[in-house]
């Protein structure tokens, strides 16, 4: 758990640092080197010297462009995981406490968002409405917001019929007082949980989506697919996106494993 | 707001004297309560049948006396205790408190109510928020029921807390500092802190270590000689209730097959089933017990999906005839204060008749 708050934490700090990194380095990171960063046989350079962890296939900074993309990656999925948390406990408290009708809507809603394809309704609705942050974090958040709203929803049924539940009741408590002030509380802990797991299901959703060139910015995903065509001859244009995909990925799975395990 | 409502909490009231009402008058009345909870299926959710918790329960309940209501488990005693309070709606019957029918009220309608009628939970661990400190579990009614404390909510509090002898510096405590015992008494004390004049005490001590169990109840007993408390005990602990109680109803599926005095009940039990049920109580005498004739009923409480016809304990019963299975046992009056529902009842008062009928042919189970 230390070690995944770490790797985290080193991220945030290795995003924000990108415009130092751009200045320490003196590469900007939308503009292209052609003249030292590439080879002569037009092939970009290795990392070291000018380039502290190489050049991509059009001679721009790959470290530069990796922070940049990391401040991209990161807050699309801290954007759409905050987003699908609050959409989810809305809808999960919503069926699990009122019941009947609102209770139906949610759990069939839920399962019908988890059948349905994400990528394809992901990929169709940026390239209709253009894949600006706008779009894509409201996206990836509803995809997001069915497991949460069902985990929601299964809590909730389990705290309503708690005795405390009921003696809240018993005092005269109103059904709104009751939903916020004894079982809002009580879905803090597993909502946590589930919140720092789906957030590198956020990150690899954005990534995906620049992957397949559907959001804008300079993201992993998109870094990946630049790198995709120069990486025969230059390994580092994949590996280094690549990795910081996989540390961010996995620090916030082993963070979720951990939270889950440890708050009631 | 009213002045009485704003009556400073731990000061002992004379709630008993204050009332002009002639002793003996009904807090609580019920009449002919049944819940019935429909079980669907099919595609249509179609209604196929229904489980008949609590059919048609009457009784009264005089201020200041304490009333027991025993049985079984799923003999839907905890139904009736929840229907009192109004946590669970009933299907049939009323309910009338002080003489005023609330059967039919809204919460919104019953929430001025909840001063008076409160409720002791079973379970000391689930009763309790253990997100929230013991001062604002037990401070909460009065932000409910918006009532001004006069020296403050905290204060109010730290005197409920040492009415139910729990230290008032625990106040910032969390539930899961405490044991089982001094979490029922938090939970009394939240109970006490509206001052109602009726409480219904759901097993307030069958989850309690039986060395505490005594402790609890007498707590509940100082309480109503201190402030005037009228009870409804439910419990399946027929000491428990022989203790507390003045009066005793007994349930079987869903019906109160007796209802009489302690004293009465307990020595001189009418219904085969209350006969049953007593000769089970342990006794903690080796000498005693040996000595003692144990009823030993046959087979299991029949499901409330499809109870027996007419007396519910037919199948069961040993002095069983065929006008058992035909003809219901009306809850009647055989002796002063003692109502039983049964043709053919125990220790029956000289002068009662049992009506005429044909011995019950029946298969004999093996033992």
């Amino acid at each position: 758990m230390r070690s995944a708050l770490i790797v985290l934490v080193s991220l945030v700090v290795f995003a924000a640092l990108a415009p130092c990194w751009a200045r320490w380095t003196g590469h900007p990171p939308q503009l292209a080197f052609p003249a030292f960063g590439l080879r002569p046989d037009g092939t970009p350079v290795p990392p070291g010297g000018r380039f502290w962890l190489g050049a991509d296939g059009l001679g721009r900074d790959v470290l530069v462009r990796a922070a940049y993309a990391a401040r991209t990656s990161l807050l699309t999925g801290f954007a759409a995981t905050a987003l699908a948390t609050f959409l989810g406990v809305a809808a999960g408290l919503a069926g699990g406490f009122l019941g009947g009708a609102a209770d139906a809507v949610v759990a069939r809603g839920t399962e019908v968002l988890l059948a349905f394809p994400f990528l394809l309704a992901a990929l169709a609705a940026a390239v209709v409405l253009g894949g600006g942050p706008l779009v894509v974090v409201p996206v990836v958040a509803v995809a997001l917001a069915a497991p949460m709203a069902r985990a929601v929803r299964a809590r909730v049924l389990h705290v309503r019929e708690l005795a405390y539940v009921e003696a809240a009741r018993a005092l005269g408590a109103s059904p709104w007082r009751v939903m916020t002030g004894e079982v809002l509380p009580a879905l803090a802990g597993p909502v946590v949980a589930l919140a720092v797991l789906l957030l590198p299901a956020a990150v690899a959703a954005e990534s995906t989506l620049a992957y397949l060139g559907a959001a804008q910015g300079t993201s992993w995903g998109a870094m990946l697919a630049d790198g995709q065509e120069a990486y025969r001859t230059a390994w580092w244009t994949l590996l280094v996106p690549g990795g910081l995909l996989l540390a961010a990925t996995l620090a916030c799975a082993v963070l979720g494993d951990a939270l889950t395990r440890r708050l009631p | 707001m009213t002045e009485e409502n704003v009556s400073t909490v731990g000061e002992p009231e004379a709630v008993a004297s204050a009332g002009e009402a002639p002793a003996g008058e009904a807090l609580l009345r019920v009449e002919g309560l049944r819940k019935h909870f429909p079980v669907h299926a099919g595609l249509l959710r179609r209604q196929v049948a229904a489980v008949k918790a609590v059919d048609g329960v009457s009784f009264s309940v005089r201020k200041g006396e304490t009333l027991g209501l025993v049985g079984e488990s799923g003999c839907g005693k905890t139904t009736t205790g929840r229907m009192i309070m109004k946590l669970l709606d009933s299907t049939a019957g009323s309910i009338f408190f002080e003489g005023r029918d609330i059967t039919k009220l809204s919460q919104g309608g019953m929430r001025p109510l909840r001063r008076d009628i409160q409720m002791i939970f079973q379970d000391p661990y689930s009763s309790l928020n253990p997100r929230k400190t013991v001062g604002s579990i037990v401070g909460a009614p009065f932000g409910l029921q918006k009532i001004e404390t006069p020296n403050g909510t905290k204060k109010a509090v730290q005197e409920l807390l040492e009415l139910v002898g729990l230290n008032p510096e625990h106040y910032n405590r969390y539930p899961h500092e405490f044991s089982g015992g001094q979490r029922q008494r938090i939970g009394i004390a939240r109970t006490l802190a509206l001052r109602p004049k009726l409480i219904v005490a759901d097993e307030p001590v069958s989850a309690l270590d039986v060395s505490i169990q005594a402790q609890v109840v007498n707590l509940l007993e100082d309480l109503q000689d201190e402030l005037g408390l009228t009870y409804v005990v439910i419990a399946h602990d027929l000491s428990v209730v022989r203790h507390i109680s003045d009066r005793v109803a007994v349930m079987y599926l869903g019906k109160i097959v007796e209802i009489a005095d302690q004293a009465d009940l307990y020595t001189a039990p009418m219904h085969p089933y209350t006969n049953a049920l007593l000769s089970a109580v342990p006794v903690p005498d080796p000498g005693a017990a040996r000595g003692r004739e144990r009823i030993r009923l046959t087979g299991d409480v029949p499901s409330p999906l499809n109870p027996p016809p007419a007396c519910h304990f037919h199948p069961r019963c040993w002095k069983a005839q065929v006008i058992c299975k035909e003809v219901e046992p009306p809850l009647a009056l055989l002796a002063p204060g003692h109502e039983v529902a049964c043709h053919f009842p125990e220790n029956a008062p000289d002068g009662y008749v049992a009506p005429e009928s044909t011995p019950l042919v029946r298969k004999v189970d093996a033992v």
